[in-house]
């Protein structure tokens, strides 16, 4: 068993952001997908 | 099948074992062979998270729904990425500063031992039975569209994929992940560009998705709450979230993808590659659903897709009410073919009166010819005593084998191949480390050195893949079970995710609430299962709230009772 001590400290920030993005693409792709049936439906 | 794509798919079997073998390191020791030593780079891991979530039945099967249904099965992903921010913030740190190799390992160094083996004990029932299916379907699939014996198709995908998992490990498994995604997304974009040529002149891409979106198949957004409907916005939301909570926090077969990652951040990126491209990667695997159905509006498609009943009909007493049957499906199928060309036509030219008409017109024809499949299935259940008849699996198969050229045959089986194998790999990887980690060194040979501990996970990696196999030889027959074992594996989840809720973010359960908290969270999931037409993605919401609220309150009572000290860390 290894011990914690090496562990990468997490970049909390970058994280965030990457959080808020994969929010935001997926409120645009089901918009796109309601758009695409609406458009062809 | 034509020589060359015999070779295609040959060259890919001996491929995928010979290169994952060959990228294994250090698989001589435990930690290198279960968990990669904890260095893979978080594309291979997250390649590997989408390549074992997608397995054949979900290749095949999606484009069949695509076919049947359309696209609203899309729904049932929404919750996705939404589960998957949750759990980077949540289980992915605590699991790998805990540096365990199970995710049942982390719930006894929080409750006891009792609530570990339980829940390792459920997943290894619940994922040994699922695995067999996992082969079994496309195996049945493929040996019908092929002509092959079943065996043999079992064995093709059985063989290679136990054998290179219970050499490499892990790595070999994440390597052959990686190779797999890159042929299943090859195979389904080739797909893609052969309908799109395929479509007849003067229909266009655009009125080929108008004349699909005329049978209501391109609705992909449905904002109408009702409970007992299976995808709707809010079931693939809600219901969905808790549905991939469960999965990709709680099942083993996802948790030991994201483990092996260089570091937190990593297995956090491993996992959002999921959240960003899952949805879109459904969307268009639906779609290539669709447009197959499109493809078939123009060129002749059998009655019925799985010719397995041919014989038995043909040679019953009701063999000429079958042929009558057929005739009939020739002529509606030539009236449903005129009317999409008046439908295309009018579309084209913009003509706002004429559309309207001729678009009541094809659905009409269309509800005319589903109504004698419907007949004709109905038939078949009668002739062979069959409770039910489906045949969208066999769908793209049959298209597969029919209309693409050599060589994307080849490259589309070997697809299918590579979708059943992705997922069997991570299943077997997963079930042989449950076995050794929770049972194996923690109740019958705590002292066990590394080099008997990777020993047994081969033995038990061997004896998984010929359980899976004599599974999928035998799942054939059994219809019913398999929707048993899909019941179970959706009342699993819930309750799952409730037990590391409670682990992680309630401080002051007890080990007893646990326990407690998930045999009541199953036992209501169960109950609303089988009593009630709830939606099953409800049920994952139900498990959660149950064992939160059962092990809170037994908690609250039992207080003092637990420790909940954590164990010595495992070597």
């Amino acid at each position: 068993m290894t011990d914690q001590a090496h562990e990468p400290d997490t970049d909390d920030r970058r994280m965030s952001r990457i959080y808020g993005l994969v929010l935001v693409v997926e409120v645009v792709v089901i918009a796109a997908l309601w758009g695409f049936s609406h458009y062809f439906g | 099948m034509h020589l060359v794509d015999w070779a295609i798919v040959g060259v890919y079997l001996v491929w995928v074992i010979y290169d994952g073998l060959k990228r294994t390191k250090a698989a001589d020791e435990i930690e290198g062979y279960l968990l990669a030593s904890r260095s893979l780079p978080w594309w291979v891991v997250g390649l590997s998270v989408m390549a074992t979530q997608l397995s054949a039945i979900t290749l095949v099967g999606t484009t069949g729904q695509g076919y049947d249904d359309g696209m609203r099965f899309v729904q049932f992903y929404f919750g996705l990425p939404v589960a998957m921010v949750i759990l980077s913030v949540t289980v992915v740190p605590f699991f790998h500063r805990a540096r365990v190799y199970t995710a049942y390992e982390f719930l006894e160094r929080r409750f006891d031992a009792r609530t570990r083996s339980l829940t390792s004990l459920l997943f290894l029932l619940s994922r040994a039975a699922s695995c067999g299916i996992i082969i079994s379907a496309p195996a049945v699939i493929l040996s019908i569209v092929l002509g092959w014996h079943l065996g043999l198709t079992v064995l093709a995908i059985g063989i290679p994929t136990t054998l290179y998992t219970m050499f490499g490990g892990v790595q070999a498994v994440a390597w052959a992940d990686v190779k797999q995604m890159v042929v299943i997304l090859a195979g389904v974009l080739a797909a893609v560009v052969v309908l799109v040529l395929g479509l007849p002149d003067g229909v266009g891409l655009s009125q080929a998705l108008h004349v699909a979106g005329a049978t209501g198949r391109l609705t992909t957004v449905d904002f109408h709450f009702d409970l007992t409907q299976t995808y709707t916005f809010w079931s693939g939301l809600v219901g969905g979230t808790f549905l991939a909570l469960g999965y990709f926090g709680c099942d083993q077969s996802q948790v030991q993808r994201y483990l092996t990652a260089k570091s937190i951040d990593e297995a956090r990126q491993s996992l959002l590659m999921s959240a960003f491209f899952k949805i879109p990667l459904q969307a268009l695997i639906l779609l290539t659903g669709v447009l197959v159905f499109v493809f078939y509006l123009f060129h002749q498609s059998p009655m019925l897709f799985n010719p397995v009943h041919d014989p038995a009909v043909r040679a019953s007493g009701r063999a000429g009410e079958y042929a009558e049957l057929q005739q009939e499906f020739t002529g509606a199928f030539e009236a449903r073919r005129r009317a999409a060309e008046a439908y295309v036509e009018a579309d084209r030219d913009g003509r706002a009166a004429e559309e309207a008409s001729a678009r009541r017109t094809f659905v009409s024809s269309q509800t005319a010819l589903t109504a004698i499949r419907k007949r004709a299935a109905r038939l078949v259940m009668d002739v062979t005593g069959d409770r039910e008849y489906n045949d969208v699996n066999y769908v793209f198969p049959t298209f597969v084998t029919t209309w693409l050229p050599v060589g994307l045959v080849g490259l589309m089986i070997a697809a299918i191949f590579a979708a059943a194998m992705s997922s069997v790999a991570a299943e077997l990887n997963a079930l042989s480390t449950a076995t050794v980690i929770d049972f194996y060194r923690r109740h019958f040979k705590p002292d066990a050195t590394d080099r008997q501990t990777l020993l047994a996970s081969k033995l038990a990696t061997g004896f998984w893949g010929i359980f899976a196999s004599v599974v999928a030889m035998h799942a054939v027959n059994l219809g019913a079970l398999i929707e048993v074992v899909n019941k179970i594996g959706s009342f699993f989840y819930g309750s799952l995710f409730g037990i590391f809720l409670l682990a992680i973010a309630f401080k002051r359960t007890t080990p007893v609430g646990a326990f407690w908290g998930l045999i009541a969270g199953m036992a209501a999931v169960a109950t609303v299962g089988l009593t009630t037409d709830v939606a099953y993605l409800w049920q994952n919401v139900l498990g959660t709230v149950v064992v939160v609220s059962v092990g809170l309150a037994v908690s609250a009572v039992t207080r003092g009772g637990g420790t909940g000290r954590p164990v010595p860390a495992e070597r």
